[in-house]
């Protein structure tokens, strides 16, 4: 039988990038909230510069809930199930993956809230992708608005505006939407290698500019500033200049008093009353039941365990789990998707060893609705975002462009030669619901 | 140097250490050898090499096995060093005991399969085989040819002790690997700074290298995965 805990008002599963930020207004506006993780707290200590650890293992230590639970996966209906990806991308521990994440930070365009009624008024009912469920969104980009200068100035995000108020900066973002604001932080600094990509891009005739990250480009909020020291990709920050939620939002609000950290809590259930009013949840640590009562729970691990835990939360009001009477729980799945990565080799030394995925040059003019479709059978697109990061394993794990086999004196000569003149460039796409 | 940190050896390491006698006993308890005739027993009389790493997993034979191929993945020649003197087969024979676990058993039947396959084409075993014969038989076990081979058969089993033999050429020293740095230096790889300046960003001149395990910088914890793989077992609900 499980303990009853002391009521509170608001209990938070998972303290990642969602619950992680969430609890700070909700401290701040008087609510009393419990925040529920299943992995445990972490340090820049434990952030080391290890790429057999970070990116080649996965982080096996801060990912034991989903590395043993082994959710299973399959890329489409008619594939058989098998084992999840060998790396999960998500991390257990309190920040949740913003603390290992990329940090590229960017705001959604008008267009992404507007996608059916955009795409019919410009290319015709027709070009609605089949068997996507893509709706509009019940609000917009300037509902929004207002939020993300929020989460920006709160978090701390270094970049350049390229629309204040609608007056157009090329040395921003031009495609972007108008921001009230200009970004807490000047950008990151380039290198030698993202300044040539940019002119390049230009003579293109294309529109680079420095991407927004929620990395420190200077001090910021007593954080230091970013070192570019080549581990951000899947690692976490050693000196605490990424904007995980784990050092900006989550001890900010513990200074409330008013928010509590259970770690190491794994959710079971959601319980709900007898009109179908949610009570609480049950979760399990170090071996113990207890029952977190609360006047509202709000989800916040990744969408496929919270919708697990709907699932698994059955009652008389919610016979098919919580909020399914429609079936709809688990359904319009939108990925995180990127398409294969695009290598380059260039006939010189790049030096792309030191940097991070977010320190770099994006383009947006193939991205969302920045471009003609008329001629295309695909709606939307992605932006392209070169940047400084390489570490040796992943050096000599690519393609060897048919120039060489991949083992043996011929390949240790070609690696030996061209691993620094490789740059890969793994493009985001827009996912659409399914 | 971190790559040499104390290690814990256990009896049982220890006698593995010794000889080959551990091959046979796996092979025979766990059958995985398939239609590949048992290890011979000339493995036995053929002196260790001097100054080999204490095994903690491998059996002495499986050793000289994997030892061979991860020399000829990355050989040693007139460009320089290579696997064999980056200690990938020492970083393999760690790894299964933690991260690579999950390996053990194709390493078994693989390596076996592989000395075995070289008893049977080219009358020796794989390690004494002449660098040519050596690159011969890999390239059948990389293409899948290679008899003997279970589960994804031998391009799987190639491609995995590809995969690890890179990990322990190119990963940090502190896993037993990339000794002395060879694997760093090879691609000219700068090395773990935890500070990088905009000139250390330049393409030229390029950075000065440095030798320095992630764990050289004192501020780092040690957590291996290997310690922490267990704990994750309390995540289970009963």
């Amino acid at each position: 039988m499980a303990t009853r805990l002391k009521d509170t008002d608001v209990v938070i599963v998972g303290l990642g990038a969602a619950g992680g930020l969430a609890v700070l207004p909700l401290a701040q506006a008087g609510l009393r909230v419990v925040g529920l993780e299943a992995g445990n707290w972490m340090s820049k200590h434990d952030f080391s510069p290890d790429e057999l650890r970070n990116n080649v293992r996965g982080w096996p230590h801060a990912v034991q809930k989903a590395n043993n639970e082994v959710p299973t996966h399959r890329p489409n209906a008619s594939t058989p199930t098998g084992p999840r990806p060998r790396l999960h991308p998500m991390m257990n521990a309190v920040g949740g993956t913003t603390l290992h994440y990329f940090a590229r930070f960017w705001r959604l365009s008008p267009w992404d809230f507007k996608v059916v009624t955009e795409t019919k008024r410009r290319y015709g009912a027709g070009r609605i992708p089949k068997g996507s469920t893509v709706e509009d969104w019940p609000l917009g980009y300037d509902d929004l608005e207002p939020y993300y200068e929020k989460v920006e100035y709160e978090l701390g995000v270094s970049g350049k505006a390229g629309n204040l108020k609608g007056k157009i900066d090329p040395a921003g973002n031009i495609f972007e939407a108008p921001r009230r604001r200009e970004y807490p932080m000047p950008p990151l600094r380039g290198t030698e290698f993202t300044e040539k990509m940019a002119a390049s891009a230009k003579s293109l005739g294309w529109h680079p500019f420095t991407a927004a990250a929620a990395i420190n480009s200077r001090t910021y909020q007593n954080r230091g500033a970013c070192m570019y020291h080549g581990f951000c990709n899947r690692g976490g920050c050693h000196v605490d200049a990424k904007a995980s939620t784990l050092v900006t939002t989550i001890p900010k609000a513990q200074k409330t008093g008013r928010f509590d950290v259970v770690p190491l809590a794994h959710v079971t259930t959601i319980e709900t009353d007898g009109n179908g009013r949610v009570t609480g949840v049950n979760y399990v640590t170090n071996g113990m039941e207890y029952f977190q009562p609360a006047k509202i729970v709000l989800l916040a691990s990744y969408v496929y365990e919270n919708v697990r835990l709907m699932l698994l939360s059955k009652s008389k009001a919610f016979p098919n789990g919580l909020s399914n009477n429609h079936g709809q729980v688990g359904r319009h799945y939108m990925s995180h998707a990127q398409a294969g990565a695009v290598a380059a080799l260039f006939p010189w030394n790049i030096n792309n060893w030191y940097g991070m995925p977010a320190q770099g040059i994006a383009v947006d003019n193939f991205a969302d609705d920045n471009f003609d479709h008329a001629g295309m059978d695909f709606i939307g697109g992605g932006n392209l975002w070169i940047s400084s990061d390489r570490r040796p394993i992943q050096a000599v794990s690519g393609s060897t462009f048919g120039r060489a086999p991949n083992w043996g004196s011929a390949w240790k000569a070609w690696i030996g030669r061209r691993s620094d003149e490789i740059h890969r460039l793994p493009p985001p796409m827009k996912s659409m619901p399914a | 140097m971190s790559g040499d940190a104390p290690r814990k050896i256990s009896r049982r390491t220890l006698l593995k250490g010794v000889g080959t006698a551990g091959a046979a006993a796996v092979g025979a308890q766990t059958g995985l050898l398939g239609d590949v005739a048992a290890p011979a027993l000339e493995a036995v009389e053929q002196p260790a090499a001097p100054a080999r790493d204490v095994l903690e997993h491998l059996t002495a034979a499986e050793a000289d096995t994997l030892n061979a191929i991860v020399a000829r993945i990355i050989p040693t020649d007139d460009r320089g060093p290579g696997a064999n003197e980056a200690r990938a087969g020492r970083y393999i024979d760690r790894a299964l005991g933690g991260a690579l676990a999950d390996s053990r058993q194709a390493y078994t039947a693989g390596l076996a399969a592989i000395d075995g396959y070289a008893r049977a084409s080219r009358r020796a075993p794989f390690h004494q085989l002449s660098a040519a014969d050596q690159d011969s038989l890999l390239t059948e076990v990389e293409s899948g040819k290679a008899p003997g081979f279970a589960g994804g058969g031998s391009a799987a089993f190639f491609e995995m002790v590809r995969a690890h033999t890179i990990q322990g050429t190119f990963g940090d020293p502190y896993y037993g690997g990339n000794a002395n740095f060879v694997g760093w230096d090879l691609i000219g790889y700068p090395g773990i700074r935890t500070s990088v300046t905009p000139a250390d960003q330049r393409m030229n001149p390029p950075p000065v290298r440095i030798h320095k395990s992630a764990y050289d910088y004192e501020m780092f914890t040690k957590a291996s995965s290997a310690s922490l793989r267990g704990a994750g077992g309390s995540w289970r609900l009963v």
